[in-house]
């Protein structure tokens, strides 16, 4: 059985994150903490109950197993588990570090390649250029507002053209003098 | 009006003379800028194509925009009121000379034609606006000279 590590009533203090503080009670956080303790195993969501001090010691693994169940099953607690393993995943950083110097430090190991390639790749990732064309077929159209219209006016009647479009065209025929 | 061809026919003498001879109608034409007859010309055929042809909104504030922008040194906006649209047989004698570019505006083949004082006498003789642009400007012209000499 692992030591207990689990949080005092009094812990609760602001090293909790949001979603643990809103459990109502201590046996819940307790709980949350339990499940990422236990090895994976057959038993472990009922261990984790009984170290989180759920049941007595007369009760029966089935019993125990429905209270984990169901505690697994409460939304309160989903949020916690997820949130406890987002810590604990940070937690990790330096572990995996450590773990990842060691595998680059022993060329035998079969990893070694992909573990140094992987480390460069993250380093300096290869780079790409890409040439995209993009044919734009946009066609801007005037929208007949009344302050095109306006515009369109004084336009005309600035050129000496009736705004209305209806200015005179001389109409005629040239004739050759041949005096 | 006398043609290109016969223009350069002639010996210096004969084209003093012929330039002693004009009518002032014709030396308003002689002396006007090919480009100042080009751009008569054109703003003469957008107009028509303004009040003739029926188009979109975007293109006639475009057309019009166009010819407010050719206004500036030497084309003023009174030059750009007084031009009257074209008439539809210069604006067939337009699209004939354009055949002569084939595309190629750039060996100026449309422009000599249509800018020869032959050709735009005959444009003039169909549209007097053209020559009444050309009067305005003789007048503008002649008095911003006396008030070049009367300035100290």
């Amino acid at each position: 059985m692992t030591a207990p590590l689990l949080l005092e009533e009094d812990q609760s203090d602001g090293s909790l994150g949001p979603a643990m503080r809103l459990l109502p009670t201590a046996k819940m956080r307790r709980f949350v903490e339990a499940v990422f303790e236990v090895p994976a195993g057959r038993h472990a969501t009922i261990t984790a109950a009984k170290m989180a001090g759920y049941g007595s010691p007369q009760s029966s693994n089935s019993s125990l197993s429905v209270m984990a169940c169901r505690l697994l099953a409460d939304d309160r607690i989903q949020a916690a588990l997820l949130e406890y393993s987002r810590v604990r995943l940070r937690a990790l950083a330096p572990i995996a570090l450590v773990a990842l110097e060691n595998l680059l430090r022993d060329r035998k190991h079969p990893g070694h390649p992909r573990a140094v390639m992987g480390l460069l790749d993250k380093l300096a990732p290869s780079e790409f250029t890409q040439t995209v064309q993009v044919n734009h077929n946009h066609q801007h159209r005037v929208i007949a507002t009344a302050e095109v219209l306006e515009r369109i006016r004084q336009l005309a009647v600035r050129a000496g053209l009736d705004p209305a479009g209806h200015a005179r065209v001389i109409e005629g025929q040239v004739i050759e003098d041949v005096t | 009006m006398i043609s290109d061809a016969q223009l350069k026919a002639m010996t210096a003498e004969e084209h003093s003379a012929w330039l002693g001879g004009l009518s002032d109608d014709e030396r308003l034409v002689v002396y006007c800028p090919l480009g100042h007859r080009y751009i008569i010309l054109i703003v003469s055929h957008i107009k028509r194509a303004l009040v003739t042809l029926e188009m979109s909104i975007g293109t006639r504030l475009e057309l019009l925009e166009g010819l407010h922008r050719l206004v500036g040194a030497g084309f003023s906006a009174d030059d750009l009121a007084m031009i009257e649209p074209m008439c539809a047989t210069s604006a067939e004698m337009m699209r004939e000379a354009r055949k002569l570019d084939q595309g190629r505006v750039q060996d100026f083949a449309s422009f000599n034609i249509l800018t020869s004082c032959e050709t735009f006498w005959s444009f003039m003789q169909l549209n007097p606006s053209f020559l009444d642009v050309l009067r305005r400007r003789a007048v503008s012209r002649q008095s911003a000279t006396h008030s070049e000499r009367l300035s100290p």
